[in-house]
């Protein structure tokens, strides 16, 4: 070698500049894509876990309770009474003149 | 808009806001890349475009405590780590034989060229305490060393740099 440079000054020449050219905007292309399989990534799983949800709980024995309340409802004089005179009053409310 | 202002609107979900944010740190980024590929353009590109994929995707995980830039280096450094591991291509713990002193050409090619005959953390040591100049403290941070590792790896590397381009220290 010629010259004898200082170790430490060389070192500490910054790295040379490196132009975008088209870098930058090939990330943001790739960014919207990783994003969109997100999207679908997350629609997917919601789907599975819905699928997997109703192959696994027993929808019938959820649905019997509520059943059997309407059915008890429907055959309670009490109700049927209640409901008549709610109906009544509503049509009496809508007949009679203010 | 000022670096703070755009990471705030990209942790919320703004791309613009991240893109401007790779305008802004792609080119030390590949640069530090390309010194730990040895010079492989392509391999370094390839691997910044995939440090900042995944800072997209975590940037909430990224605290204000450091900086964006040093962030970022961590990623683009595990990247390549995995990516030099997976091919067994960087030994991490060998002192290997240095061969003689470089002829001269171009002060900045010639250390291009010794650069490539260290040793992996020795490069990306010296690179970011020299070149994009982080403090030793941060450095060894980046790199995920204990800084007394980090200050063999700067001396280590500044001996054989020393050797290879027959500089005055």
């Amino acid at each position: 070698m010629t010259t004898k440079p200082d170790l430490d000054a060389l070192l500490a020449m910054p790295l040379a500049p490196i132009a975008d050219e088209g870098f930058s905007g090939a990330v943001e292309v790739k960014m919207a894509a990783q994003d969109q399989s997100f999207a679908w990534f997350e629609l997917a799983a919601g789907v599975m876990v819905l699928a997997l949800v109703a192959l696994v709980v027993p929808v019938a024995r959820l649905t019997a309770p509520f059943e059997a309340i309407a059915i008890n409802l429907a055959l309670s004089w009490q109700f049927v009474v209640a409901c008549a005179a709610i109906a009544l009053t509503h049509a009496a409310l809508r007949l009679l003149p203010d | 808009m000022n670096e703070a202002a755009l990471l705030a609107l990209a942790a919320a979900g703004d791309s613009a806001a991240f893109g401007a944010l790779v305008r802004l740190h792609q080119s030390p980024l590949r640069g530090f890349l390309r010194r730990l590929a040895r010079g492989d353009h392509a391999l370094a590109d390839d691997l910044a475009q995939e440090a900042f994929l995944e800072a997209w995707r975590k940037i909430g995980q990224f605290r204000a405590e450091g900086t964006f830039a040093g962030w970022l280096a961590r990623i683009a450094y595990r990247r390549y780590l995995m990516w030099a591991r997976q091919r067994k291509l960087e030994p991490l713990d060998d002192d290997a034989a240095l061969p003689g002193a470089l002829p001269a050409a171009d002060l900045r090619l010639d250390l291009e060229k010794a650069m490539t005959r260290l040793l992996l953390p020795e490069r990306a040591a010296l690179t970011l305490c020299y070149a994009l100049e982080y403090t030793q403290e941060e450095a060894a941070e980046i790199l995920e060393l204990p800084l007394g590792t980090l200050k063999s790896h700067v001396a280590r590397g500044r001996e054989k740099l020393r050797k290879l381009l027959e500089c005055e220290s």
